[in-house]
């Protein structure tokens, strides 16, 4: 079975910006899920990115994940603040990552499941707690890879999306999303 | 025991508003929050983050009624001048307490608990010595960088911040914490006065958890008893009475060798002519004409301007506690936090830090 796959706030807008949400659902197929802070935050960006309602009204991502024990709401918040720098005072301030890191980290029916961000420093703790994650530009490759996209538009629509001020990734050249 | 469902009822009273408009304001679905009051369904993750965000109130109260005293005392103290110091306070006591889940404790030292017997100034003098033994035994004293004695002897947090108009200091104690946190100021010997002041609370064990200095010198402050023993302590550990007498020994103490000695132990003419005139060093007479010295004052006498100068912009520069700048950065070297919790005390976003740690600098370009 394909693994579930959670893309965060930050992927959503960055397709969102450039108005290709298509093109990561499309690559989603079906597979996509978030959890309910996510979805949260995915709300308030759409009042900047009108694109982004679609991913609710679509259903695209399915019901947001929710989680309401309240040993797992504890260990939720102990995450976001010591792992993401969230503090006692903001509650809502990164608890979408704490949510998403904490179902694939320690939920059983999501360990193994994908964590898509365009955070640095949520991909760079993922990866080093051996948590499946990617980028913006790992879901190109797998674009270009199956042929939805050439390499160099690819690489335009990379560039799009940085210019539009979403702070991912994007390789100098086309030739490295092959 | 209350319940989450109950306390979240009690906010929704005290907030005077109805359920429904609670649960609008909030951004919660109202027949979502009707069941989870009424106990059919339970509050998830990202309600209670939504209601804590409205209500003020942490997450750990509502899950278990439970926070600690300086959460609440931070709550209680929003649009008050100890607003700034008291979220500082709770956000360092948690970042303590936290960093201890992934096995990262502060491991203060304090020394041995003394009698505390006698008059409150005695008791202050008393811990003073001690913990002056505990310094020179540590091969540091005091005229120095006073938070870094602090941290190394005691293990105690020192964190400097502007707290706003008229705030000198703080002293925590939690279950995790041990921390001092200090106003930043041009004036440096207040602020060193302070930091030994807010010691004492801590060595004493004045408070349960927090104990907060508006203001040091005030006449409120000379009243309290703890804060007689605190400000006793300060005095007798940055003007040590046996390295005083030495000092002056053989010496007229006239106006010039005031001002030098002020400004050789970093304390401010005002406290130095009262600990001068306690010792019966100086006479009342000769302590008010010099208590009226300016620090800046003394220090153009002595001809120490330019110390004066950097000193002040020294104890002007902000400092993150030293325990949890370690600890936050060994925590994401060993791959259990991102680099936000270190960049966050550093005052600086991560991925400008992120840039900067990968920077390779050309050396001679």
């Amino acid at each position: 079975m394909a693994p579930l796959v959670f893309p965060d706030n930050t992927v959503l807008c960055s397709f969102a910006a450039v108005n290709r949400l298509d093109l990561l659902n499309g690559w989603l197929r079906g597979r996509g899920r978030w959890s309910a802070a996510v979805a949260h935050e995915v709300d308030r960006s759409s009042e900047t990115l009108a694109d982004l309602a679609l991913v609710r009204q679509e259903g695209w991502l399915g019901e947001p994940v929710e989680v309401d024990d309240e040993a797992s709401i504890g260990r939720i918040e102990t995450i976001r603040r010591v792992v993401f720098g969230g503090t006692a005072a903001k509650p809502l301030q990164h608890l979408g990552e704490a949510q998403t890191c904490f179902l694939l980290s320690e939920a059983s029916e999501f360990i193994g499941a994908w964590w898509i961000t365009d955070d640095e420093d949520a991909y760079e703790y993922a990866v080093r707690r051996r948590i499946p994650s990617y980028r913006t530009v790992d879901v190109m490759r797998h674009l270009v890879a199956d042929g939805e996209l050439t390499a160099v538009a690819a690489h335009s629509l990379m560039r799009l999306m940085a210019d539009r001020d979403r702070g991912l990734f994007v390789p100098e050249r086309a030739s490295e999303l092959q | 025991m209350e319940t989450t469902s109950e306390r979240v009822r009690r906010l929704i009273e005290e907030s005077g508003i109805t359920q429904s408009a609670f649960a609008e304001r909030v951004g919660i679905e109202p027949t979502k929050l009707s069941k989870s009051l009424n106990g059919t369904r339970r509050f998830s993750s990202t309600e209670l983050a939504l209601i804590g965000e409205f209500a003020r109130v942490t997450v750990d109260w509502l899950v278990t009624g439970e926070e600690m005293a300086v959460a609440t005392a931070a709550r209680a103290s929003v649009g008050s001048s100890s607003e700034t110091v008291l979220a500082l306070a709770q956000e360092y006591s948690t970042m303590r307490a936290d960093l201890a889940t992934l096995g990262y404790r502060q491991g203060w030292q304090l020394p041995e608990p003394v009698s505390l017997r006698g008059s409150w100034i005695s008791q202050g003098q008393e811990l003073a010595e001690s913990a002056a033994k505990r310094i020179v035994e540590a091969g540091l004293n005091v005229a120095g960088d006073l938070a870094g004695v602090i941290e190394r002897v005691f293990g105690i947090d020192v964190a400097v911040c502007e707290l706003g108009e008229g705030f000198d200091g703080l002293a925590v104690a939690t279950a995790e914490a041990r921390l001092i946190i200090v106003d930043a100021t041009p004036i440096a010997a207040r602020q060193r006065f302070t930091m030994a002041h807010e010691l004492c609370h801590l060595l004493a064990s004045d408070d349960q958890q927090i104990h907060t200095d508006p203001d040091i010198y005030s006449s409120a402050s000379k009243r309290g008893e703890s804060e007689v023993r605190a400000n006793a302590f300060a005095a007798a550990l940055l003007m040590p009475e046996a390295g005083m007498r030495e000092w002056l020994q053989g010496r007229r103490l006239d106006e010039a060798l005031f001002c030098e000695l002020a400004t050789e132990l970093r304390v401010s003419p005002s406290a130095l002519a009262y600990r001068l005139e306690n010792l019966r060093l100086i006479d009342v007479g000769t302590r008010e004409r010099y208590r009226t010295i300016t620090g800046k004052e003394a220090a153009a006498a002595a001809a120490k301007s330019t110390v004066f100068a950097q000193a002040g912009a020294d104890s002007m520069t902000p400092k993150p506690p030293a325990s949890l700048v370690a600890d936050t950065f060994a925590a994401y070297e060993n791959g259990q936090a991102t680099l936000r919790p270190y960049a966050k005390l550093l005052g600086i976003d991560s991925r400008n830090l992120r840039r900067q740690f990968d920077h390779v600098e050309e050396a001679g370009s």
